[in-house]
């Protein structure tokens, strides 16, 4: 705690039974819980991907150069991120305010794409959630990822904020990485949705 | 910075450390986008679908792994947080995979409800 | 027990830090609302729990009445469907799960010896979403069509719309939704606080078993209730946003549902049934006066039985037709989780082996526990055999199968608990004449309630039948198991009373009244709220007994805190409490997404947005207070009984 100054205190917080910071050790384990939950929404559409094959007119409607470029602007966040972290842990404060700025805006740029895939889908393809069982399961799928990549711009956001107050203390630097993991979580279940969902669709069987 | 005044040796020795790992991440982000541009041309590449669906498995699988392992630190964290997460990915994982072939044709023709 | 507050607190605590000051008062209502005590959170879980299986009780015994004798009307069909469905949910999700829940923020920080669990707040936040869920399922009692009648597994394609008009089906959808926040906060923190925290030489092999199977039933909770929230997230779409997910009429399979529920579901089994077991395994080894038989090969076993528990889900699924692939490989997964169990039951009759025991109350239940659990263990083995389970699917054999289990087994090691940690909750002793005499009604009247419905499942009665005709032949068993269940019911309601006696007027007990082997024996009865005034280190297993019998260089060390900085203490807080409420109205807005109020006949008010915006603000304001809260914390320091303590313990070194 804050009687021993001439420590660094970022190291007082691994000073726990494993060496592994609490909340460290309880992201590790959301993300675990997280990996099921995303784990049954994919199976939910994989399922009816393959029982209904022909249900939509799927490369019609994916409008596949915009995914890729999401997809980029999303790794790109991560790479941020990771700098984040790092410029956190380095206790450099202003390259880690531009860092988490670049991954919050990429972040954005992620979900702009996303809400204009979404109204490009329904206005111009048709494809709502009630349109077809295709429509249900795609977009609660991608929509509930977008939910995340949405707290996770809130929660960067909130850091980045405290970030330019004087109650942001060295400890801090363990809740930007933390919050970092969840990011990058975003990140490794989107590399996830984007090949099983989208790139496969394009396979000629 | 007031909490700098506080750096000891072992915090000079995790600044050389966090420097080092600009090189990495930039390496593996350079990787990132490389597997995802292959994986955006394979599958207009007129070869065998199994191919196709093959790599993309593996390429996927790489830049899952790449994340968690460098821009997740579980590359310089304890081994710790390695298991707790990989038992919930083994389980999904699982679930899955098994999920899928429930809802595949049953090899003794029983019809799928 | 004089206290201050530390220098780096100090300005947390004089400054406002939001709509009130900081809490600090520690007793009367707002010590109770803004508590972050681990001890007073089990408490409450405990008596809401006990509410709760009060409640499940009496519905249970309506529908026993109700099945008393054949063709009867004492209730509606449809009433009795609500009955079934609410009765199932209420024991599982607001009973045995919460009474669990109970033990493991009560006793396992003590037994780690640590001062509370990781993340205090949102422990609180865990237990204000877990009342706040009750509650929410059963306002739909309070609506003009009931409560939901769709069983407690609530299989598709019933509960869509078309089926299910109803409000009820919506309560119970958020009302679960609620509930799993409340399991998920509480797991993160169970697993944290067991790895991190635990008192030094207290090494992973050294743990007692009921907090190595807090651990793995947390596991179980973090892996198995994504499942049912991604359910119910799609049933939620499927009703009122008209997706398909479940939905015939848009080529939903209704199958997927039984997938993604059971896929929660059996985990949820063992969620059941683990904490049980670490119960029955710290009781047995105290009253027989032995070291426990095979501890390694009782963790071992406790892991694998979760690890497989989510590979059997489809077992509940024989008769829907998987194909012989499927249906043989659950099977065989299935019998194989036997395996781990009886591994269990047999350790536990090994540390009974030669020892020198004990027939207290705690150990009655214990006893009772492995003979009850191992009848519907057999009757589980059964099950897994497809052929059988045919003919046994949706009958009365069922019905007996899994209250085996749950009753036999789960309600019987946590009323084994209440009596043996009673004393270190309450500093009072239970009286053993009225224990024994109520777990004998509780044994028979058990075995009387649910023995018959093994025969009445065999000569094909189903399950949540309304009524049956006479010629049927299932009168006689009906009657008994009827009259056993009021029996049940009369026990489990003595045994409440007994505990809220025993805790105004029971005899005084000392720290330790049973010769205890566990950490939480060491610390005075009830325990401070510090817990522990010195930082014990460990130098054995079963540390307590080693205390008293054991050999000098196994005995604990008590390294007395700092004088100047004393005991570091979380501060209390409103936000979990505001958060909850701020959860709950969001859900409660979901719930009225299409429901139509009607006041004074003419004026309607028919949407649930405004309740779910209103909500979302709350929860999120409650979260980024929270957070700027921060944990707080304030210094304690030992009075002086407890430094003589360690004075002595140190000397005697």
């Amino acid at each position: 705690m804050s009687s021993h100054t001439d420590n660094d205190p970022l190291e007082e917080l691994k000073k726990t039974s494993t060496g592994v910071e609490n909340k460290k050790l309880a992201m590790w384990a959301f993300l675990a819980s997280d990996c099921m939950f995303f784990g049954t929404l994919i199976s939910t559409h994989l399922i009816y991907r393959k029982v209904y094959p022909d249900v939509e007119d799927v490369i019609d409607i994916f409008d596949i150069e915009l995914t890729g470029f999401s997809t980029f602007i999303l790794l790109m966040s991560s790479f941020l991120m990771a700098l984040s972290v790092s410029a956190a842990h380095k206790n450099n404060l202003p390259s880690m305010r531009w860092c988490l700025g670049g991954t919050i805006f990429f972040g954005l740029i992620f979900l702009g794409c996303q809400v204009y895939e979404f109204q490009h889908f329904v206005f111009d393809k048709d494809l709502t959630l009630s349109s077809s069982i295709f429509g249900s399961t795609f977009f609660v799928l991608t929509g509930t990822h977008g939910v995340h990549v949405a707290l996770g711009i809130f929660w960067l956001g909130s850091w980045l904020i405290y970030s330019f107050t004087d109650r942001y203390k060295r400890e801090n630097a363990l809740d930007v990485e933390v919050a970092g993991l969840y990011w990058h979580f975003v990140d490794v279940v989107w590399i996830i949705i984007f090949t099983v969902v989208y790139l496969v669709e394009y396979i000629e069987f | 910075m007031d909490a700098s005044q506080n750096t000891s040796n072992s915090v000079d020795h995790h600044l050389a450390e966090e420097h080092q790992k600009y090189f990495t991440f930039f390496n593996v982000s350079i990787a990132l986008i490389m597997l995802t541009a292959i994986e955006l041309v394979i599958v207009y590449v007129p070869i065998h679908p199994g191919i196709v669906m093959g790599s993309l498995v593996v390429m996927s699988l790489i830049k899952f792994l790449a994340v968690i392992w460098w821009f997740m630190h579980l590359r310089w964290d304890m081994i710790l947080c390695t298991l707790v997460f990989l038992s919930g990915l083994i389980i999904a994982t699982g679930t899955v995979i098994a999920l899928m072939l429930l809802f595949s044709e049953d090899p003794s023709g029983a019809p799928m409800i | 027990m004089s206290s201050h507050h530390s220098p780096d607190s100090a300005a947390a605590h004089s400054e406002p830090t939001g709509l009130w000051h900081r809490p600090l008062k520690k007793t009367g209502w707002v010590g109770f609302l803004t508590t972050v005590d681990h001890k007073k959170i089990g408490i409450a879980y405990a008596l809401g729990a006990l509410f709760f299986l009060l409640v499940g009780g009496v519905e249970a015994l309506i529908i026993r009445l109700q099945l008393m004798v054949p063709e009867n009307e004492l209730i509606s069909a449809r009433l009795y469907n609500q009955l079934f469905t609410m009765h199932g949910t209420t024991m599982i999700f607001l009973a045995v799960m919460p009474l669990s829940a109970a033990f493991f923020n009560y006793i396992m920080p003590l037994q780690i010896g640590a001062r509370d669990v990781a993340f205090p707040r949102m422990n609180a936040l865990g237990l204000w979403c877990f009342l706040l869920g009750g509650i929410l399922i059963n306002m739909s009692w309070f609506f003009d069509q009931g409560a939901p009648a769709i069983g407690w597994f609530a299989y598709a394609p019933l509960t869509d719309r078309q089926f299910s008009p109803d409000i009820g089906t919506d309560f119970w959808i958020m009302g679960l939704q609620i509930l799993g926040i409340a399991s998920l906060v509480g797991a993160f923190n169970f697993i944290t606080t067991i790895l991190n925290m635990r008192a030094p030489g207290l090494s992973m092999m050294r743990l007692p078993v009921f907090t190595w199977m807090t651990l793995i039933t947390s596991f179980l909770i973090i892996l198995a209730f994504p499942a049912i929230t991604i359910a119910l997230v799609e049933l939620m779409f499927d009703r009122h946003f008209g997706t398909y997910f479940f939905n015939v009429d848009g080529g939903g399979k209704p199958i997927l549902w039984q997938h993604l529920f059971w896929i929660f579901g059996h985990p949820e089994v063992y969620i059941l049934i683990l904490p049980a077991m670490g119960i029955i395994s710290e009781v047995i080894p105290v009253f027989s006066r032995k070291t426990l038989f095979g501890y390694p090969l009782i963790i071992f076993s406790g892991a694998v039985i979760g690890f497989l528990g989510f590979a059997v889900w489809s077992h509940h699924m024989f008769t829907t037709g998987l194909g012989i692939v499927a249906t043989t490989a659950f099977a065989f997964l299935t019998m194989l989780i036997a395996i781990p169990t009886g591994v269990k039951i047999f350790n536990w009759i090994g540390t009974m082996w030669g020892g020198r025991l004990r027939f207290t109350t705690p150990m009655l239940y214990a006893v009772g526990f492995i003979w009850m659990f191992m009848m519907g263990g057999f009757t589980g083995i059964m099950h897994s055999s497809p052929p059988v389970d045919a003919q046994q699917q949706d009958t009365y054999f069922v019905v007996a199968h899994f209250h085996y289990v749950l009753i036999g087994g789960s309600i019987f090691a946590l009323l084994c608990g209440i009596h043996y940690w009673f004393p270190k909750v309450s500093g009072r002793i239970m009286d053993e004449t009225w224990g024994k005499i109520n777990f004998y009604t509780v044994f028979v009247g058990f075995n009387i309630a649910f023995f018959p419905m093994h025969i009445l499942g065999m000569t094909g009665m189903p399950r949540r039948t309304h009524t049956y005709k006479e010629e049927m032949g299932w009168a006689e068993p009906n009657f008994w198991a009827t009259i056993g269940a009021l029996m049940l019911g009369f026990g489990i309601l003595s045994c409440i009373i007994q505990m809220i006696y025993s805790y105004y007027k029971g005899a005084k007990s000392p720290n330790d009244p049973w010769g205890g082997r566990t950490l939480e024996w060491a610390t005075a009865s009830p325990p401070k709220e510090y817990n522990f005034a010195y930082t014990p280190v460990i130098h054995a297993r079963d540390q307590v007994w080693e205390d008293r019998h054991g050999t000098p260089e196994k005995r604990m060390d008590k390294i007395a805190p700092d004088p100047e900085h004393g005991i570091h203490m979380p501060d209390q807080s409103w936000w979990p409490l505001i958060t909850s409420f701020g959860i709950f109205f969001a859900c409660l807005g979901i719930v009225f997404f299409r429901y139509e109020f009607t006041f004074f006949g003419s004026l309607s008010y028919t949407n649930g947005i405004g309740l779910l915006v209103v909500g979302l603000v709350v929860t999120l304001v409650g979260i980024v207070k929270w957070a700027l809260e921060g944990p707080g914390g304030y210094h304690l320091y030992p009075d002086a009984e407890d430094m003589e303590e360690i004075r002595q313990s140190q000397s005697k070194n």
